[in-house]
């Protein structure tokens, strides 16, 4: 009795065309009984390894494959009988991807007529081409492929099916092909017809009403019962699908990486290179000896390095890193494995391991079998100059960046299907301008009901399920943002490759998951913005001392900067300067490294939706309240007081509470993110409270971990991740107290990165008594410099060209070039043949105020600077006359400081109004930050931030600033949104309500909102005799 | 000679949504990136809106918020019929663009009753036309529209008093945009500071027109303004933004129309005898009526209660997209007494008429083409169309020739259909999923079978594997 | 017979048939074989009947392939009381271009009569094919008259048990089914003797079942 082999399937890798995921189709295959199942999406591999990981799992044998459309007229299945065969398979996708703009392939004929001997064809005729036609293409295929080619049959109730199966019937007789039973299928089940139909659609940008007969006629192309296909297929045709699978040997688990070989010199193994290596970084880390702890712990290191095979990787890595050094290009690694102590040694990070108290054992994991994890981040101007590195070095058919899965959000969901519904354009705007930055999927209906969409009729019932469907499908692929995979032979044996959008780029077809499922090596290049701030502050603070000063010459643990930190005074610096952050800091008050590592991972959406942070924080007041279950779980937490805060410690606790094994505990995270999030859940679930139960924790202690593990699933961050960027903090933080005009110099010189503009960092640095000087045209550079100041001995920042609005960067070059050679403002603005409009740009941002008096004469001055005549000689210069036009005022000058630059050195706006502001009892922030707690309170300030974060169940974060500093609201969200108009609407917010505090952090909870922004037009009034 | 001037401050969101169509917010966006709100009517100021918000933030105060992009061609357009219009109170009027109109009165106010019983007779002409404004008058011409740009109703005699307001106005209304922004620049805000600088200084700087727009708006040197020319032939169009079928909508804008029909033929004193109005519907086919009555008139009143009645008893296009009014003919008024005679149609072809007699005498509805639609679903792949209309192609499946309006049920024997005796299958099953998009989601399998009469029919059976069996088609 | 067929492929769709005939009766191609070559095809001009016992052998299939010829004019096709709707996509993958079909629905024999008689005359329909479930001798004498102005094609269609033994319509023609075929028999026609048993496969057979 012959069973069935599924050998044409595609997944919803053929984008907006397989309506089912990879793994759907693999599960239901097994379910269904086959004895196997192809995965042949068209002209791809990117579904293949979801399919596999599930395959493996069910115990289900998966057939690699791929669908291509030849000079489109044949349509023809590739299998792979081999791992030759997959090679030959990934060969030709990525020939055919390769030569056809992103997102289409083109395989001719001649493509196909060699080098496919280990694959096997299956044809789909087109039987509206005429039968003669159909014979030629018949002979064709027969010569490629000899006996490896069949006929696919394909039964799905169509029209005219009866005379079509003649047809082929009599093609294969003609042309002696064998025909095989095939599926044709775009769906797992019947149900996923309805999300078929959207996706031909979606696919054609049309209605589902328009698409008439580009739909699927029916729902027969999903995998059916064995029992329905024996009703339709005869057993010849059935038992050819189990003969065609048994010649299907390979599977990808037998892909073997292989390093390149250039990382290792000639004459010496990859082992004894690394051991080299390291001894040589430690000597220079450890000038005085190393100390023996770090001396056991790379010695352990090595081993399991060496037992696991990974030296090359290391070794890659540090091929990389190297070359930045040289090229003093800043990076820094982090990932499970880059705060090892071979990577310190090997200069790959700075985490000292003598100053960590981390458990580096964790770093690569035997069990786990995934490969070591180590992403290196440099400053973001520079990481192209390290891809060409890379790219020239193994040569981009060696070289090329994973892939990343463009998914379907809910809002984009809602969009396609809206109008693939018939929503008209209106409508479909109106649902997703409700998407707004504050949406969650949970509160889906509700905003469709607030848009006036009634949610219980048919058409928004079929929206929601449909949406809810197509969310997280694939879209697209897109680049990886730095994940590179290089190979020791051409990556097209191992996978194919693809064009990215980004010109001169390639991409694999699989993503970041799909690497770490085969074990795949991959290095992942990244960019950082306060990489490029540090380097640029280390680079001021070398000049100003006139000797070099690296991350390495910052002192550890100083307590004056913790103690700033602990005020929250923490603008500009890296991760802690959000709201968020900066609200934990003075319940928090780090005292040590290890404190800014919790803090980096606490204030994180897992943690808090885990509920970890509160438990945290009273432990830390009072560590009489740590206590633990069980000394497993003790040396889990330990560090943490109790409570788990990283990654890793949840999937600790699964194992040693709940006796999951390694495996498991990974597995449990990965479907976390993974497609099955709601029916994958549950067994997990049971599994580990009932693990746990057995072990003796009661069931609440089990629950409270499983909510953390959901939490964790997406949000967490793992301690190693957390250690790498603590250290960026501590950096950052220390430049931000001992060099604090040279850290504001170097941030507005890297913008826009972070969560302050450039008028917030002055204001700050401003607080922190730097002074900061207007451009000038005579003194200013490109970018923002530091003058000394002979006096006071400290420096101060001169703002440079780069701050000006509308300047040009020719202008800014001819000025330096020309300055030197004149003092006088006529002649070097003519020197330098500056545009009228680089002239007002410069006028207007009071660059030559100096020299010309206020900004009305200046601007006055720099329009008529084109139309005089140019004197002869430098002496014959008319003096600068001024002309009765009105002075500017305070408030005149903050707004056109502000036009110009985006920033003001004059006074704060609100100082200007304060008056206006006093006689409506409002109060400044230093007055809100003195208030008792539970008064009523009235302030105003500029809204400098409004967040909603996701985790907040719908409240909006406000920060207010004023001549004092910031003030911090909280809204909830029906007050929110009655007054929502005012809450987007205003610059100048007032608020109205009752102070909260909690130790040093005071909130204002807003009950009314009030918008002062008119009261900013009395700053330009002034009397009317102007002169 | 004295100026009224004008101006439509919301001639942005009036020159593109009809007065009948404002019913919800409505905002008009210029054409930046990203667009800003310019115009809005009354629903949405009350919601909130700012000009020169985005977008973004217009939606996020309401979602309900429809959306227009700005047609400068079209506020001109209205402009100048307005400008038309006025004729019938001066020999002289003028568009100021962008935004302005103007009338020479001096002339004619005391024919009118003077300023107030004018300024009232025109404000509410001006508002069944469909629009609001702000009217001031000065003895220059630029002096009137920037007094009404400015948002004042004032009415200034003499040169004086005109002088010592222009020069507190803004100097926004001077000068272009870069013009402004550097008179901002100097700190200068008002017109009369510019007049106090150096002259060629400020010439220099920022060219000669500005000083010179100055003077002419205090009279200093004169500004001749280009009269309308009255029109040789009335032919108005009015597009919709939302195709309608509604008669009173239609009927509302035609009201428009008709109203400066009337002005048009006062003007040339003149009525007509002879005038069509074409409605276009969404296919672009025009739907021509045509009026012709045995005496001359302008009367807008009249023509109205005419045309309304002609077109109740029309059938119109189902989606309206615009309407025209176009005066056929002029010829001098007479005695006021009309009675409608509708028009011959003219096409006189055959096919056409072939129609027109059998829908006669069997009805509207009982002559009718057929066209077929690309729908998975047999009964909804073909309709009912206008005879002669092209239609789009299904593929070539095998299908009957003959369709039952409604399937009809089948007997059956164990689970066998049965007409006349038992069926023969000769063909299927064709499996019909789809339709679900629209309640009508049709599964069935569909035979071609054989009776015991030899006749082949088409039937089905409902999915998922019903019992019941219908007839659809005969292979006749 | 080469030429004439040549004819059919290069002149217009209209030819001269060979039989003399009272008048001169223009033919048009039926494009069946078995009928082109024993009457060169469907006469013009000349009121034609098909009666069969049941609807569904194949009887209007006979006509559409002179319909998709007809309808490239720029005339109508006049349907008038069909007994079913007429099926757009069937008729149009015949190759019929359908903005050509009229349909006229009526309530009475009368009605259908004075419809069909209206587009016989009215010059602009190149076919005109009616439905009748009774008819008299007198409605069939008036169609037949107007018929003799015009170059139309003009039949009507109706049950053999009910259609008048006696009609002066020149052209009577049975439609029957059997198995796959189509069974024609001509009993009346213009100058000539009645043919009997002509035979084609029903166009729905060769469609799912035929040869390929």
């Amino acid at each position: 009795m012959p069973n069935y082999a599924e050998l044409h399937c595609i997944s919803n890798f053929t984008f907006l065309k397989g309506a089912s995921h990879p793994e759907e189709l693999v599960l239901h295959a097994k379910n269904l009984g086959y004895s196997a199942i192809a995965i042949t999406d068209e002209c791809s591999v990117a579904g293949v390894v979801r399919a596999h990981s599930v395959a493996k799992e069910q115990g289900i044998k998966l057939i690699i494959g791929t669908e291509v459309l030849i000079e489109n007229s044949i349509q023809l299945v590739l299998l792979a009988k081999n791992r030759l065969g997959y090679g030959q398979i990934c060969e030709l996708i990525t020939k055919g991807r390769r030569s056809a703009p992103k997102g289409e392939y083109r395989i001719t004929k001649e493509n196909i007529t060699t080098n496919l001997s280990e694959t096997i064809g299956i044809w789909i005729p087109n039987t509206s081409l005429s039968i003669s036609q159909q014979i030629d293409t018949a002979i064709f295929l027969k010569q490629c492929f000899a006996n490896a080619i069949w006929i696919g049959i394909e039964r799905i109730a169509s029209n005219h099916e009866a005379r079509r199966l003649r047809q082929l019937s009599a093609i294969s007789r003609e042309a002696s092909i064998p025909c095989v039973a095939t599926g044709g299928v775009y769906m797992h089940s019947r149900d996923r017809r309805l999300l078929q139909d959207t996706l031909t659609a979606i696919r054609l940008r049309t209605t589902l009403k328009q698409a008439g007969h580009s739909l699927t006629p029916n729902g027969e192309r999903h995998l059916r019962p064995i029992t329905t296909l024996k009703k339709i297929y005869s057993n010849t045709l059935l038992q050819e699908t189990i003969n065609i699978a048994n010649q299907c040997n390979f599977s990808l688990d037998t892909l073997k990486y292989e390093y390149p070989k250039e990382i290792t010199p000639e004459n010496i193994t990859p082992t004894q290179y690394l051991k080299k290596l390291t001894e040589k970084g430690l000597r220079w880390r450890f000038p005085n000896g190393t100390p023996e702890k770090v001396l056991a712990l790379v010695e352990r290191e090595l081993q399991l390095i060496r037992e696991l095979g990974y030296e090359p990787y290391f070794l890659t890595v540090f091929d990389i890193t190297d070359f930045a050094r040289k090229q003093s290009i800043l990076f820094q690694g982090r990932g499970s494995a880059a705060n090892s102590a071979v990577c310190y040694a090997l200069g790959i990070t700075e985490v000292d391991p003598s100053r960590m108290e981390m458990l580096f054992e964790r770093f690569i994991s035997k069990e786990r079998n995934e490969p070591p994890d180590i992403d290196v981040d440099f400053e973001n101007g520079r990481r192209e100059e390290v891809i060409q590195y890379i790219y020239n070095k193994y040569g981009r058919h060696r070289a090329a960046l994973a892939a990343t899965v463009v998914t379907y959000r809910p809002k984009s969901a809602f969009r396609d299907v809206g109008k693939a519904l018939g929503l008209n354009l209106e409508q479909v705007n109106r649902i997703t301008k409700n998407f707004a930055w504050w949406d969650k999927n949970s509160t889906r209906e509700n905003r469709l009901q607030d848009a006036g969409f009634n949610t219980k009729t048919s058409v928004i019932k079929r929206l929601i399920q449909l949406t809810e469907d197509l969310a997280g499908f694939p879209r697209h692929l897109s680049q990886h943002v730095g994940g590179f995979v290089i190979s020791q032979g051409p990556l097209s044996q191992l996978v194919a490759t693809e064009n990215a959008a980004m010109a001169n780029r390639t991409i694999i077809q699989w993503d970041k998951d799909d690497l770490d499922t085969l074990g795949l090596l991959k290095v992942d290049i990244l960019a950082l913005g306060m990489l490029s701030a540090i380097k640029r502050a280390l680079q001021l603070v070398s000049d100003r001392h006139q000797k070099p000063f690296s991350i390495s010459d910052i002192p550890p643990e100083d307590p004056k900067v913790y103690q700033m930190i602990s005020k929250a005074d923490t603008i500009g610096v890296f991760q802690i300067e959000s709201r968020a952050q900066m609200s934990m800091l003075p319940r928090l008050k780090p005292k040590c490294f290890y404190d800014l590592v919790i803090e980096v991972a606490i204030v994180r959406p897992g943690p808090i939706q885990g509920g970890m942070v509160h438990p945290y924080l009273e432990r830390r007041q009072n560590e009489t309240l740590v206590t633990y279950p069980s000394d497993e779980v003790k040396q889990v937490l330990e560090r943490t007081l109790g409570v788990p805060i990283f990654q890793e410690q949840v999937m600790q606790l699964a194992i040693v509470a709940a006796g999951f094994s390694p495996g498991e505990a990974d597995q449990l995270r990965r479907s976390m993110a993974a497609w099955k999030r709601r029916d994958g859940l549950q067994m997990f679930e049971e599994k580990l409270i009932t693990g746990m139960r057995d072990r003796g924790y009661n069931e609440s202690f089990a629950k409270q971990i499983f909510q953390q593990i959901l939490g964790f699933g997406e949000y967490g961050f793992p301690e190693s991740h957390s250690a790498s960027f603590a250290l960026l903090v501590y950096v950052s933080c220390w430049l931000k107290y001992h060099e604090p005009a040279a850290f504001t110099c170097a941030l507005l010189n890297s913008q826009p990165m972070g969560f302050y503009a450039p008028a917030q960092l002055i204001q700050d640095a401003q607080r922190h008594r730097v002074q900061i000087l207007p451009v000038d045209i005579f003194k200013s550079s490109e970018e923002c410099t530091l003058e000394n100041n002979t006096l006071a001995l400290k420096p101060m920042i001169r703002l440079g060209f780069n701050r000006v609005k509308g300047l040009s960067r020719k202008a800014i070059t001819n000025i330096i070039a020309h300055r030197s050679s004149t003092k006088e403002l006529e002649l070097l603005i003519r020197k330098t043949q500056l545009s009228q409009k680089d002239i007002n740009a410069l006028s207007d941002a009071r660059a030559f105020e100096n020299i010309l008096g206020n900004r009305h004469q200046a601007n006055w001055w720099a329009a008529g600077i084109g139309l005089a005549p140019a004197p002869i000689f430098e002496r014959s210069i008319t003096p600068y006359e001024q002309i009765p036009l009105p002075v500017p005022s305070k408030g005149e000058d903050v707004i056109a400081d502000y036009r110009s630059l985006g920033l003001t050195l004059g006074d704060h706006p609100l100082l200007l109004i304060r008056k206006d502001l006093n006689q409506r009892n409002l109060l400044t922030a230093k007055q809100l930050r003195l208030a008792a707690n539970g008064s009523l309170v009235r302030t105003a300030g500029i809204v400098t931030c409004r967040q909603r974060p996701g985790t907040a169940s719908g409240v909006v974060f406000v920060t207010l600033e004023d001549e004092t500093g910031y003030s911090n609201i909280v809204i909830w969200r029906t007050t929110a949104e009655s007054q929502r108009k005012t809450l987007i609407n205003s610059q100048l917010l007032g608020v109205f309500g009752h102070i909260e505090r909690d130790g040093e952090v005071v909130n204002l909870i807003a009950k009314k909102l009030i918008d002062y922004s008119s009261l900013f037009s009395n700053l330009t009034t002034r009397s009317r005799d102007f002169h | 000679m004295l100026w009224l001037c004008l101006n439509f401050p919301k001639i942005a969101i009036e020159a593109l949504i009809p007065k009948w169509e404002d019913v919800n917010p409505t905002a008009i966006i210029d054409s930046g990136q990203p667009p800003q709100i310019i115009a809005f009517n009354k629903k949405a100021q009350k919601i909130g809106l700012q000009k020169y918000m985005s977008l973004s933030s217009a939606f996020a105060i309401s979602s309900e918020l429809q959306v227009f992009p700005r047609s400068i061609h079209k506020e001109i357009k209205h402009l100048e019929d307005i400008a038309t219009w006025a004729l019938q109170y001066s020999s002289h009027t003028s568009v100021q663009p962008p935004d302005c109109v103007l009338i020479e009165i001096g002339s004619s106010i005391k024919l009118f009753g003077g300023l107030e019983s004018l300024t009232l007779k025109i404000t509410k002409s001006i508002n069944a036309l469909g629009h609001t404004t702000i009217m001031s008058s000065a003895t220059t011409p630029l002096g009137a529209a920037w007094l009404a740009r400015s948002g004042f109703n004032v009415h200034l005699q003499s040169r004086k008093e005109l002088e010592n307001c222009i020069y507190r106005l803004p100097v926004s209304l001077i000068g272009n945009a870069q013009q402004v922004n550097s008179i901002r620049s100097f700190g200068i805000r008002t017109i009369g500071e510019i007049a106090q600088l150096p002259r060629k200084e400020v010439t220099q700087r920022l060219g000669a027109d500005l000083l010179d727009k100055i003077d002419r708006a205090i009279g200093v040197i004169p500004d001749p303004q280009p009269p309308t020319p009255i029109p040789e032939h009335f032919k108005k169009k009015l597009e919709l933004t939302v195709p309608t079928e509604d008669l009173s909508s239609i009927l509302f804008g035609i009201r428009r129309m008709v109203i400066q029909l009337e002005s048009f033929l006062s003007l040339r004193n003149t009525g007509t005898t002879h005038f069509a109005i074409h409605l276009k519907d969404e296919s672009l086919k025009t739907h021509d009526i045509r009026f012709k009555l045995s005496r001359p008139s302008r009367n807008s009143k009249h023509l109205t209660d005419l045309i309304r009645e002609r077109l109740n008893q029309e059938t119109l296009p189902s989606r309206t997209e615009s309407i025209t009014l176009e005066c056929l003919n002029e010829s001098p008024l007479s005695a006021q007494n009309f009675s409608l005679l509708p028009d011959q149609n003219q096409t006189t072809e055959d096919g056409i008429q072939l129609i027109e007699k059998l829908r006669a005498r069997l009805g509207y509805d009982n002559v009718f083409g057929i066209s077929s639609i690309p729908d998975g679903r047999p009964e909804k792949a073909w309709a009912k169309n206008i005879p002669g209309k092209q239609s789009k192609e299904n593929p070539s499946y095998l299908r009957p020739t003959w369709l039952l309006p409604k399937p009809k049920k089948l007997y059956t024997k164990d689970n066998n259909p049965l007409l006349d005796g038992p069926l023969i299958i000769i063909d299927g099953p064709e499996r019909i999923e789809t339709g679900w998009w629209d309640e009508q989601d049709t599964r069935r399998d569909y035979f071609v079978a054989r009776t015991t009469d030899h006749a082949l029919i088409w039937i089905f059976r409902e999915l998922p594997e019903g019992t019941n069996w219908f007839l659809h088609g005969i292979f006749s | 017979m080469a030429t004439a067929l040549q004819d059919i492929h290069h002149s217009p769709y209209i030819w001269r048939g060979k039989e003399i005939s009272r008048r001169n009766t223009h033919f048009i191609t039926s494009e069946i074989n078995s009928i082109d070559q024993a009457i060169g095809g469907w006469p013009l001009g000349a009121l034609i009947e098909f009666t069969s016992k049941q609807v569904g052998v194949g009887e209007l299939s006979l006509l559409t392939p002179a319909l998709r010829k007809l309808s490239q004019q720029d005339k109508w096709i006049a349907l008038i009381c069909p007994p079913y709707i007429p099926y757009a996509p069937a008729l149009s993958t015949n190759g019929i271009d359908i903005k050509k079909i009229l349909v006229i629905v009526t309530s009475n024999t009368s009605d259908t009569a004075w419809a069909m008689d209206q587009a016989i005359r009215s010059k602009s329909c190149s076919a005109v094919v009616g439905w009748f479930s009774f008819v008299t001798e007198k409605i069939l004498r008036r169609l037949q008259l107007a018929m003799d102005t015009q170059e139309t094609l003009g039949a009507y269609f109706i049950n053999t048990e009910s259609a008048p033994r006696n009609v002066p319509t020149p052209w009577r023609i049975t439609v029957d089914g059997k198995y796959d075929q189509t069974i024609i028999n001509i009993t009346k026609r213009r100058g000539g003797m009645p043919i009997s048993t002509l035979a084609t496969t029903h166009p729905a057979i060769q469609e799912c079942c035929g040869s390929v």
